[in-house]
């Protein structure tokens, strides 16, 4: 479904190399997660297959689609690991924010607010709300329409491990319930081989594909699986390929 | 949650260990109000004290129960002339932050636009407007419209400045999620920069209504027939000191109270913005 072709970035300020010939493929209803050293590029990857920023070579086809036309479409989706909510808007009114612009709404809000435990807090204002269910919310409005790829930019790096922990189990549910292909970028490796079917690992600058894993834990995946033995084993082997 | 515990809290103490902390908090709210009302009654008494004393000469210095005669005495032209005074102001500080505004947005959404309009606009700032003041009067009359103009112009650079970087301060990652929704310039100005450029506007309104009231001021003095600035100049002319100190007070209590209705259209309207 996502075809990426020998994608390149080079930002012409100082001629610096982000990323340098990347292809894969992934599959509709995927859950692929990014990792490699900070800074090498991942979140450029990611704005660039969802066409937030161009890339300097190589393409990107969504269904056949080139990434412009298909953002163009409403396919994309992103959650930022700021939880971008409007304060001057209540729960509910961000979470219809897409709907304003794109108009193709899929998902009843209120029932979206509702399956990330939201429900009663439709009116409340952001600055109301803890970190955790800031995102939720934001997790929330990404899918009010109804986005092809959902792109995730280390959306819990700003949230406890409590917190977080909870934040992966709701979102492998309703990911499994919603069938989106999700890009998930992050520092956290065990987080990665919890939520994902495949991780993608890069180098350091000029970011490489150094390796794809995948990860055939059985779904619905429970939270006592991340302190299972073959768990820990795949964490090590994708810590020592991050060197 | 709240009204709860405030129950139980209540509930576990004594009615006299209740009242000593009511009157601390009321005491406590109220003066901000009180000592500055104490310092001003003070201040007029030394100052009534200090006329008697020295035989100050009315004309120059007048006490302030001749000024508080004159108010009274010519109660109904103050708050003619100060309603006339407050009326340009509003309707220039109107005109300049409106202006300014569209400008603001011209500028953000236009760099050819702003690298050849901003010098001009900062040249106005530096030009002392009383120095334009004679050249309003001639060009719009000795009427209402002229003080509008002038009160519009004092009103108008601090506004651009703030409505600039307001719509400019804009989460770059706020523009990453317009982006991805495919949203057009006009989408992401009525749905993101425009309310997010409301905490820095209003600061830049609550200092444009006091400029305002200056600029409708000065306009008076130029030239025209209506107004506080008249007022203070006719009866400057005729040597009614008390009368020049009455206007004076009367015309500064109505820009504090349009300065305060700035103030509370700032607190109900951006309501998210944390003091």
């Amino acid at each position: 479904m996502v075809e990426v072709r020998n994608l390149g970035k080079t930002y012409p300020e100082g001629k610096v190399v982000a990323l340098t010939d990347i292809s894969f493929s992934v599959a509709k209803g995927e859950f692929i997660s990014i990792i490699g050293p900070s800074g090498c590029g991942k979140s450029t990857l990611i704005k660039i297959i969802g066409d937030i920023i161009e890339s300097s070579a190589g393409s990107v086809t969504i269904d056949g689609l080139a990434a412009r036309q298909a953002r163009l479409n409403g396919k994309f989706s992103f959650v930022f690991q700021n939880p971008v909510l409007l304060p001057w808007r209540t729960v509910l009114e961000n979470v219809t924010l897409p709907l304003e612009i794109i108009r193709d709404g899929a998902r009843d809000p209120r029932e979206l607010l509702n399956m990330f435990g939201l429900a009663g807090f439709e009116d409340r204002y952001p600055a109301q709300l803890s970190g955790g269910m800031k995102q939720r919310v934001a997790l929330a409005r990404a899918l009010t329409f109804n986005p092809q790829v959902l792109f995730m930019d280390e959306p819990f790096g700003a949230v406890d491990e409590l917190n977080r922990a909870v934040l992966n189990l709701d979102l492998a549910r309703i990911w499994q319930q919603i069938g989106v292909t999700v890009f998930f970028v992050t520092h956290s490796i065990s987080e990665a081989v919890f939520l994902s079917d495949r991780v993608f690992v890069l180098s350091a600058r000029p970011a490489r594909l150094k390796d794809i894993v995948p990860i055939s834990f059985p779904r619905p995946r429970e939270k006592a699986l991340q302190e299972t033995e073959p768990f820990q084993a795949i964490v090590k082997a994708l810590r020592e390929k991050l060197g | 949650m709240n009204s709860l515990s405030d129950n139980r809290h209540e509930s576990a103490h004594s009615d006299a260990k209740q009242a000593t902390p009511r009157c601390v908090a009321s005491w406590r709210s109220l003066r901000p109000v009180i000592v500055p009302v104490v310092a001003l009654v003070l201040i007029l008494c030394a100052w009534q004290a200090a006329h008697r004393l020295f035989h100050l000469n009315s004309i120059v210095f007048p006490a302030p129960t001749e000024i508080a005669a004159a108010f009274v005495k010519n109660f109904a032209s103050i708050m003619a002339e100060t309603g006339v005074t407050l009326l340009e102001s509003i309707l220039g500080f109107l005109l300049g932050g409106i202006t300014a505004y569209l400008f603001a947005v011209a500028f953000v959404h236009s760099r050819l636009v702003q690298e050849a309009l901003y010098p001009y606009a900062v040249a106005l700032k530096s030009t002392p407007l009383i120095a334009i003041a004679p050249l309003l009067v001639l060009w719009f009359g000795n009427g209402l419209l002229s003080k509008i103009v002038m009160s519009s112009l004092v009103a108008f650079f601090p506004v651009l400045v703030n409505s600039i970087t307001g719509l400019a301060a804009v989460d770059g990652e706020a523009l990453d999620l317009m982006k991805s929704y495919s949203a057009t310039r006009w989408q992401i100005l009525t749905k993101i920069r425009f309310p997010n450029s409301l905490g820095y506007l209003f600061p830049a309104l609550k200092i444009a209504s006091s400029m305002a009231v200056v600029g409708a001021v000065i306009g008076e003095f130029t030239g025209s027939t209506r107004g506080i600035g008249h007022l203070i100049n006719t009866s400057s002319y005729y040597l009614d000191t008390p009368l020049v100190f009455a206007a004076i007070a009367s015309i500064s209590l109505g820009g504090i109270l349009f300065f305060g209705l700035v103030a509370w259209l700032e607190k109900k309207i951006v309501f998210w913005q944390k003091a």
